[in-house]
């Protein structure tokens, strides 16, 4: 096809728009509203241009090229109309600042008393310099403001975690509403009123969380001016440095962008143009790296346990006195607690520390329990997330979508939209439930049933159920029936049986199975160590087997286990208040220095160094080897250096077979007497290291409310329960209480609660409870 | 007060049945029905009374002093001379009463979508088979799609929601293009303020659309149908439910439609209170669960609409229409109207005018003769006329000689729209009413291009400085670029015809705007800014009417002494302009000035 633009013609070999087909031959228009992820839009109409044949002024961003136009974009009335298109604009938007004739010497350091009002000003504004408007004013050349402003004195939404928005500053172009409809497919933004009242926003009075909100940070990317802003990095100007890394919260491991200033990592964005790329991050890694990396309960300084106290002491003291401890260890007497989150180097590292200077073989970490040993097999047979996108049938079990795994429930969203079946069992509503063909929400104990009726189905015929025969035949005939287990599985009471039915689904039918890891290299960790189950480390050092204990980013325990001499701290948080370590390392974070992590497929990714480390911390590697040298074992220092410089190009995972899962077999935990409400409790995805985001991260823990027992708004209602109460819940055997969030995102009649560890406060999850407001 | 004078009827009715069980000479019993409208809204209410080998005789502006007595009269002493009849419905000329139809306001009408208007029973599917009813449909059904579609397009008939496209070719653009299913949409949104032709057609002859719709949706190929109808018509959607439900009964609506083998169903999905819903892919988009807001054409919804199938959007009148021509053939209809412009359209006839209602004439009848021969023009002088709604021009008296076709109209800077047709005299300030039209457009405005939604908040703003005396002239010229721009860059109809009002005030009554600006003068003594109310002593008799009517006591006085006006507590709501004008015992004393310095 040709078509000619500002009579040059140009050549067009596939379907695009007018104003494609300009831009990728170098000729300007003007533009706000479109975005290349999205349906050309319309709305700004500053991309107007003129076309032989048709009247008016169509849009370029709409009009598909054909064969033999002529589009002028450049006559003196397209110019004129643009111009006054952009005064609209100006006069909803305080644009003070962008026509000042003060603007190039106030942009470096201000040199006059100011004219505009701290809000109504560019320079004062958090995305100055890197506001698509100024950009767009400066294109035209406009000197000055022809008509009078219309500004709509809105206050300033601030109480949402993460991002705050000013829409005084919206200059409608659509693009949040669209990218939260179309792209993220989340649906929480919309066009609100109409006419002068016209707003943007979440509809139906909901605010962003109640409306299903994920906090992806898209419409953040998106915007072009300064209406939605990121509070971390709010004030602290352009970044100077654009680095690509990688994830290190989950076992997706999602390539980020990283946004530096003077090498202090500032912000996370995905990988493309910042003003572009909208992304499949989660909440963890748009908004919360930055701020993990930043914060300021961090260990800086070594420590050492001295009889008198904690003393701050040099690095070559503490490397000295631990040295000490090591050179007179006895072997096979010690054990090492390494936590999921960190590179295949550091494992290497500590791999051949353990080796030769604790002389043990016995590394774990806190995660690694029975159930997660059993998931971690069953893991092995995932798939990519390639296989989720084109799946024609999906049966999601216990995934807990909020604020987690955003390419998988995009990669759900994406399928279920073009109309395939997707049946959700769970406990809770996420940003795939409005998809689901089926919710269901069982009662305890039938979350097993359910997959023994299936099974029933599938090997013999006989169903009772018209949606179990509907599922089964899907499972069992489909081209690309996919299975999803979340983590959530973990802290169920049932969990190995559970396993063990959904392995025996997969062998008698044509379903794959994607399993997310809420640890970020947990593969990387399998690939590089023969880890121990926690449970028999544990079984050690309470028969007194273990003299020391040295952990790597890990807390299992709260208090020194009574018989053990020492304890190595080694993280960047900090340890449990009564731990009290005997020597205390200061380690960096990710991005403060690189490495390899398993990521989705076995093909291993890399973090890369963006950052300088804060203060005195210093790598895990660096820690170990000079400790090892310390401890005068000979050439153990070179070993570790050596070794951590061997990472393998395909990583692959080995659990041994004798870690039979035990109670497999075992009968399905009774849920006892019927009550009002299930109570079902989830251990906290949002570990990193030590840390559990949900309580380390304010903006998180304000959407996961941590310790609070979330409470469907409905049932709150009838129980005359608010945010802020606090309740008494039993299952009849176990009482306790607990302070009340009221969400809408809970099923009527469930309760839930985020918990630590273990499977929770009561004897079954999920179990029957009731529920009774105190009184204050 | 029609449910009143109903509720009189039968009251009435009943004193006659008891009146007869006493004496059996005066034994008489009636029959009470309700009709649609037959649209000379200035005589309703309207009650017909057939009596037994008598025809029809209609009675207009009947309240309940009249109802008694015409019924007594006409029913029970069977005495006629009195009564003052419209006029007989009869075919032979019957006691020198006039037939109806020889009515000024009736007789230069011709009435084919209005045909059963106001004389059958709306809730009778039996009445409108008596009148020629599902003719057109059987014989459509006899006739391939392709040959009802040829039919419409000879007719010429051409949508009459407002933009005049050739009906038979949108149809035949849907028909050709292929697809497992296709929509018909009936929109019967009517947004304009004011305007009341769609529901007065609905509300009077719900089968003359279904009809229609049936017969559209077989030439298309459409296999589901909406008719989207704005909530605030309920007695409509009532009357729509009913016939849908006779229909389903009687095998006209649902599988196998009169053994045809054609197929279709219907669903009424209620609007939510938007003007710009009016528009059709914004209408679609409410259909869907969308918010409604319009989308860019191409691609045009006979080829993608609703759930991206081929979708057919026709206007109530539109397919109001189409019965008719099937089943009198394209050349009959062909005989009324124009070359481009067949044909006949409703307009309501409102405002200032001697005889409002709801007419319909052939298209090319010149304005003067609807305003003045139809319409028996206005009390005080003419002004002006606008056509076509909030989004319609303003024409002058000097081309009131213009036809009404789509092009004659939009030479002149207005539009047809869907057929309002609002007169204004001497009391209407013109500058006023383009600041009203545009603000209710400012307030339907989607909010989703630039130029509408801030653009006409613009335009507003400068008309509310002249109304209220704070303009200066040059805004004049900002008020016409702004509104060009508005008209040339929005992205849908409702932006791109929101400057016509303001627009052909500036051209043809521009005097009008510049008096308001440079002399702070409102030649209709409406901007309240600009006006003054003032007692003339000399004629004021002291009665103390207007003292009783002032809601913020700024006329005082004793009785039998001249009254007293603090301006600066007047809120120039005219209740006393009023009351001292039509009062036998006040004075006229009471006059509105304007101009300052």
């Amino acid at each position: 096809m040709k078509l000619i633009i500002d009579n040059k013609t140009i050549e067009v070999n596939r379907d695009l728009t007018v104003l494609e087909a300009a831009e990728e031959n170098g000729i300007y228009i003007p533009k706000m509203c479109a975005h290349p992820e999205l349906v050309p839009y319309g709305g700004c109409r500053l991309c107007i241009v003129e076309i032989e044949g048709r009247k008016g002024y169509p849009t370029s961003c709409t009009t598909i090229v054909e064969d033999g136009m002529i589009v002028r974009t450049d006559t003196n009335t397209l110019q004129d109309m643009r111009i006054d298109l952009v005064q609209l604009i100006l006069s909803e938007h305080p644009s003070g600042c962008l026509l000042c004739e003060d603007i190039d010497g106030c942009s470096q350091f201000q040199e006059t008393i100011r004219k505009v009002g701290v809000t109504t000003g560019c320079r004062w504004c958090p995305k100055d310099k890197d506001c698509e408007l100024q950009k767009v004013v400066e294109s035209f050349n406009i000197t000055e403001l022809s008509l009078p402003g219309l500004y709509r004195d809105l206050p300033v939404e601030k109480y949402d975690p993460f991002f705050d928005r000013d829409y005084n500053l919206c200059i409608y172009c659509g693009r949040c509403v669209r990218i939260c409809n179309e792209y993220r497919k989340s649906s929480v933004l919309s066009l609100r009123q109409r006419g002068k009242h016209t707003t943007t926003g979440p509809s139906f009075d909901n605010n962003h969380t109640d409306a299903g909100c994920e906090y992806c940070g898209a419409c953040v990317s998106v915007c072009p001016t300064g209406a939605m802003s990121e509070k971390s990095r709010k004030w602290w100007g352009m970044p100077d440095t654009y680095s690509s890394s990688v994830c290190p919260l989950c076992s997706i491991n999602c390539e980020i962008q990283v946004l530096s200033l003077h090498n202090k990592i500032v912000g996370t964005i995905p990988p493309g143009k910042p003003h572009e790329t909208a992304g499949e991050l989660c909440v963890k890694g748009r908004f919360c790296l930055s701020e993990i990396v930043n914060r300021t309960e961090r260990i800086l300084e070594p420590q050492f346990h001295y009889p008198e106290g904690y003393g701050i002491v040099s690095w070559d003291e503490v490397i000295n006195k631990g040295g000490e401890i090591l050179q007179n260890l006895k072997p096979e007497r010690s054990a090492v607690f390494i936590s999921p989150d960190l590179p295949v180097e550091d494992y290497l590292a500590a791999k051949t520390f353990s080796e030769k200077v604790l002389k043990t073989d016995v590394i774990t970490s806190s995660c690694f329990d029975t159930n997660m040993i059993a998931y971690t097999k069953l893991a092995f047979n995932s798939v990519s997330l390639e296989k989720v996108r084109k799946a024609d049938n999906i049966l999601s079990l216990f995934l807990n979508g909020n604020y987690n795994f955003a390419p998988l429930t995009m990669a759900v969203k994406g399928a279920a939209s073009s109309g395939i079946p997707y049946y959700q069992l769970g406990w809770i509503k996420d940003t795939t439930s409005r998809f689901a063909t089926q919710i269901i929400v069982p009662e305890p104990g039938d979350e097993v049933r359910i997959l023994d009726r299936i099974i029933t189905c599938i090997e013999s015929g006989k169903c009772d159920n018209e949606m179990i025969k509907e599922l089964s035949d899907r499972l069992k005939k489909n081209d690309n029936p996919v299975i999803i287990i979340g983590p959530w599985v973990l802290s169920l009471t049932n969990c190995t049986i559970i396993l063990d039915r959904i392995r025996k689904i997969i062998s008698i039918t044509n379903s794959k199975l994607y399993m997310p890891d809420p640890h970020g290299n947990l593969r990387g960790l399998l690939s590089s160590v023969s880890l121990k189950p926690v449970e028999s480390v544990l079984g050690k050092i309470n028969k007194g087997e273990i003299d020391l204990i040295y952990l790597i980013g890990d807390a299992p325990f709260s208090v020194k286990p009574k018989k053990v001499k020492h304890l190595f701290y080694q993280s960047a948080f900090p340890a449990p208040e009564d731990l009290e370590p005997d020597v205390i390392l200061p380690s960096t974070l990710w991005g403060e220095g690189g490495g390899t992590f398993a990521g989705e497929n076995g093909s291993p990714v890399t973090v890369k160094q963006v950052a300088n480390a804060h203060d005195y911390a210093i790598s895990h590697l660096e820690i170990l080897t000079r400790l090892a040298s310390a401890s005068k074992v000979k050439g153990a220092g070179v070993a570790i250096k050596n070794r951590a410089g061997k990472v393998p190009v395909r990583l692959m995972q080995q659990i041994p077979d004798d870690y039979v899962t035990a109670s497999a077999l075992s009968g399905i935990a009774s849920p006892g007497k019927k009550l009002e409400f299930i109570m079902v409790q989830e251990r906290s995805p949002h570990m990193y290291m030590n840390l559990d985001l949900g309580r380390g991260i304010e903006g998180l823990g304000e959407l996961v409310m941590p310790g609070h027992v979330q409470i469907n708004l409905s049932d709150a209602k009838d129980m005359e329960i608010e945010n802020g109460d606090s309740v008494k819940i039993t299952d009849n055997e176990v009482e306790k209480t607990y302070p009340v969030a009221v969400r809408k995102n809970i099923p009527k009649g469930v309760v839930f609660l985020t918990i630590l560890n273990g499977s929770g406060d009561y004897k079954n999850n999920p179990c029957y409870v009731k529920i009774r407001r105190v009184n204050v | 007060m029609f449910h009143s004078i109903l509720l009189q009827w039968k009251f009435e009715l009943r004193k006659i049945q008891s009146l007869s069980s006493a004496s059996p000479q005066a034994q008489s019993w009636a029959k009470v029905s309700q009709v649609g409208c037959i649209g000379t809204c200035y005589l309703e209410p309207i009650v017909d009374i057939t009596a037994y080998g008598q025809p029809r005789i209609s009675y207009g502006n009947v309240d309940e002093k009249r109802a008694e007595f015409i019924i007594r009269k006409h029913l029970v002493e069977k005495d006629l001379s009195k009564t003052n009849p419209l006029g007989h419905l009869g075919i032979e000329p019957f006691n020198g009463i006039p037939h109806l139809f020889e009515h000024s306001m009736l007789k230069p009408q011709v009435r084919i979508v209005t045909k059963n208007c106001g004389l059958i029973d709306p809730g009778s599917i039996n009445h409108y088979l008596a009148n020629d009813g599902y003719i057109g449909l059987s014989k459509a059904l006899k006739m391939k799609p392709e040959e009802v579609i040829e039919e419409i397009t000879h007719a010429g008939l051409r949508g009459r929601g407002g933009a005049g496209f050739l009906t038979g070719r949108k149809w035949k653009t849907c028909h050709d293009t292929p697809s497992d299913v296709k929509y018909l949409i009936c929109n019967a949104d009517e947004g304009d303020p004011g305007a009341f032709m769609n529901r007065l057609l609905i509300e009077s002859d719900p089968h003359g659309l279904l009809e229609g719709i049936l017969i559209t949706a077989y030439a298309i190929g459409a296999t589901m149908g909406y008719i989207y109808i704005r909530a605030e018509y309920p007695l409509a959607i009532v009357r729509l439910q009913n016939a849908m439900k006779q229909m389903n009964d009687t095998g006209l609506l649902g599988k196998d439609i009169m053994g045809s083998g054609f197929s279709f169903s219907i669903k009424i999905k209620e609007g939510a209170g938007a003007f710009v819903c009016g528009e059709e892919t914004a209408l679609i988009h409410s259909i869907e669960g969308k918010r409604g807001m319009p989308g860019t054409r191409p691609p045009f919804p006979a080829e993608k609409g609703l759930h991206q199938k081929p979708t057919v959007i026709n206007n109530v009148e539109t397919l109001g229409t189409v019965a008719h021509i099937i089943r009198n053939g394209s050349d009959w209809y062909r005989q009324y109207g124009v070359e481009g412009n067949f044909g006949t359209k409703t307009f309501s006839l409102v405002g200032k005018i001697r005889r409002s209602g709801l007419i319909e004439v052939p298209l090319g009848t010149p304005l003067r003769k609807i305003i003045f021969d139809i319409g028996g023009g206005t009390q005080k002088q003419f002004k002006a006329v606008q056509t076509g709604g909030p989004s319609g021009g303003c024409i002058p008296l000097e081309l009131l000689d213009t036809p009404v076709t789509y092009e004659s109209l939009a030479d002149i800077g207005s539009i047809m729209g869907s057929g309002g047709l609002i007169v204004m005299d001497d009391d209407t300030c013109i500058v006023d009413l383009a600041r009203y039209f545009l603000d209710f457009i400012q307030q339907e405005s989607c909010g989703k291009c630039t130029p509408c939604r801030v653009g006409t908040r613009h335009m507003v703003e400068i008309l509310e400085k002249i109304c209220h005396g704070k303009a200066t002239l040059d805004m004049l010229d900002k008020l016409e670029s702004m509104a060009k721009l508005v008209q040339s860059t929005s992205l849908c109809g409702l932006g791109q015809t929101a400057p016509n009002p303001v627009l052909t005030t500036l051209k043809y009554f521009r005097s009008e705007y510049v008096e308001h600006i440079n002399d702070y003068y409102c030649p209709a003594l409406i901007c309240s800014e600009l006006i003054e109310y003032t007692v003339i002593k000399e004629k004021c008799t002291g009665c103390q009417r207007c003292v009783s009517v002032c809601p913020t006591g700024a006329i005082t006085g004793p009785r039998s002494e001249p009254h007293n006006l603090d301006v600066s507590k007047c809120i120039k709501c005219r209740a006393c302009y009023e009351v001292c004008r039509f009062d036998a015992i006040a004075g006229n004393a009471i006059v509105i000035t304007s101009g300052k310095e």
